[in-house]
């Protein structure tokens, strides 16, 4: 339902910004550009045996991302993302009552024009999260705790442009974590990997 | 130059203000809980807390709840120094809450600490009534012997128990004196349920010693002199 409600303000902002333009502008064209800036609204989901799918609830987040074309539809660039997660079973993960978590990535990927309106990007990147855990402090302490890791996202989008410069966005992603959690042996498998399948709308400004 | 301190000073104290636990661990506790007889019990709260500088908990690290066999393992977060407490409590019955004061020192090495056996005893109300039954004797010693219903175990940072910090169910002799002049004088404590309650009195100079059963939550007990 977020999602949704998220997707209505873009397709009114766009709206507006189409309203802004020139007439002869609005037409989508199929020159190549020479750069995109991504803004998006992330929902990710947690997949797997491991801590975070087991013992917490993933929150919405945002995510910005440039990529920068260096050899015809080829571009590379990076990400910055933001999102939370509440703890719904500390039993099984410890008593954290949520955490926030950043991601950031570098990335290299393609883009697939397949009509003059609609093209498809496919990307792959590396990058680091980390997520700071906060607790119900039973003093005025502010307690925290942060996990780090690394992880390899696989993305795909599919854009619609509605003027030259400007498009909406959908996706899906795949994204491994490789947490760098300590833990006993008993447990490790556990807390040492988390995955997520993240929906996403935005979108996209081209810089021509 | 004062302004310049002026922000110090807030930076730290709003650094002092926040606890950072250890980065990217968990630790595992393991534990067992038992009734007097060795049996498991199930469905006993253990809750892992936080302390550093005062006995006062931080915050709840950990939690979980033992199963059929009374086992129950609890991944918590971690504080490097400091104290890890745990707290046994059988909220549905009137059992004894245990406190474990654990030396965070002592998960360095397999990041796991093992408490073995944990007795989790159900307190029990005795009331002794002593009748005077001449209303002549006015000075009546008396001993109470019996088991405390408080259970606080210390481990230091090489896993063991620290005896002269340790108390467990230790039986307590409390010396008291019957004077006044009534009927029935009335005391009640709290003990353990099924332990026994040593009462020893002095009458005209003749000792006397009483054994009692506790056997029920409520139990109460006549002696006359």
């Amino acid at each position: 339902m977020k999602l949704i409600i998220n997707l209505l303000f873009f397709m009114s902002l766009g709206s507006f910004l189409m309203a802004q333009e020139d007439l002869p502008e609005k037409k989508p064209s199929t020159s190549v550009p020479k750069a995109f800036l991504d803004l998006t609204f992330i929902s990710p989901n947690a997949r797997g045996d491991n801590y975070i799918n087991n013992g917490a609830s993933l929150k919405d987040g945002f995510e910005i991302e440039l990529g920068i074309f260096v050899y015809k539809k080829i571009f590379m660039g990076g990400s910055l993302g933001f999102a939370g997660m509440d703890v719904v079973r500390p039993e099984l993960i410890g008593n954290a009552t949520r955490a926030t978590f950043n991601m950031s990535q570098l990335l290299a990927g393609y883009r697939l024009n397949i009509t003059d309106e609609i093209s498809l990007i496919a990307d792959a990147g590396y990058g680091w999260i980390a997520f700071r855990n906060r607790f119900g402090a039973l003093a005025s302490r502010d307690v925290y705790a942060r996990d780090s890791g690394t992880f390899v996202k696989f993305n795909t989008t599919i854009d619609y442009r509605v003027a030259r410069e400007f498009a909406f966005t959908a996706g899906v992603s795949y994204q491994y974590n490789f947490m760098n959690i300590k833990t006993a042996a008993a447990q490790q498998s556990l807390f040492n990997n988390s995955q997520f399948v993240t929906l996403q709308v935005g979108v996209r400004f081209y810089m021509m | 130059m004062s302004k310049f301190l002026y922000y110090i000073v807030l930076v730290v104290l709003l650094t002092s203000c926040t606890i950072r636990l250890e980065e990217n661990t968990r630790v595992l506790t393991q534990t067992r809980v038992v009734d007097n007889r060795g049996q498991p019990l199930s469905g006993v709260t253990v809750k892992v807390f936080g302390i550093q500088r005062t006995d006062n908990p931080f915050a709840q690290l950990g939690n979980g709840v033992t199963d059929i066999n009374g086992a129950v393992s609890i991944p918590s977060f971690h504080q490097a120094t400091g104290t890890t407490q745990l707290v046994y409590n059988a909220a549905a019955s009137p059992r004894i809450a245990v406190t474990y004061f654990i030396d965070s020192r002592v998960y360095e090495n397999n990041l796991s600490f093992d408490t073995g056996d944990v007795r989790l005893l159900t307190a029990a109300s005795l009331t002794i009534n002593f009748v005077n039954t001449t209303m002549t004797q006015v000075d009546v010693p008396y001993e109470l012997t019996y088991e405390v219903p408080d259970c606080r175990q210390y481990i230091n940072a090489q896993g063991a128990v620290d005896s002269a910090r340790s108390f467990c169910y230790e039986p307590f002799t409390g010396s008291y004196r019957l004077t006044a002049l009534s009927t029935t004088t009335t005391r009640t404590l709290t003990t353990l349920i099924d332990s026994q309650v040593l009462v020893n009195y002095v009458v005209n100079n003749v000792r006397f010693t009483e054994v009692i059963t506790v056997t029920d939550l409520d139990t109460s007990y006549e002696i006359n002199y």
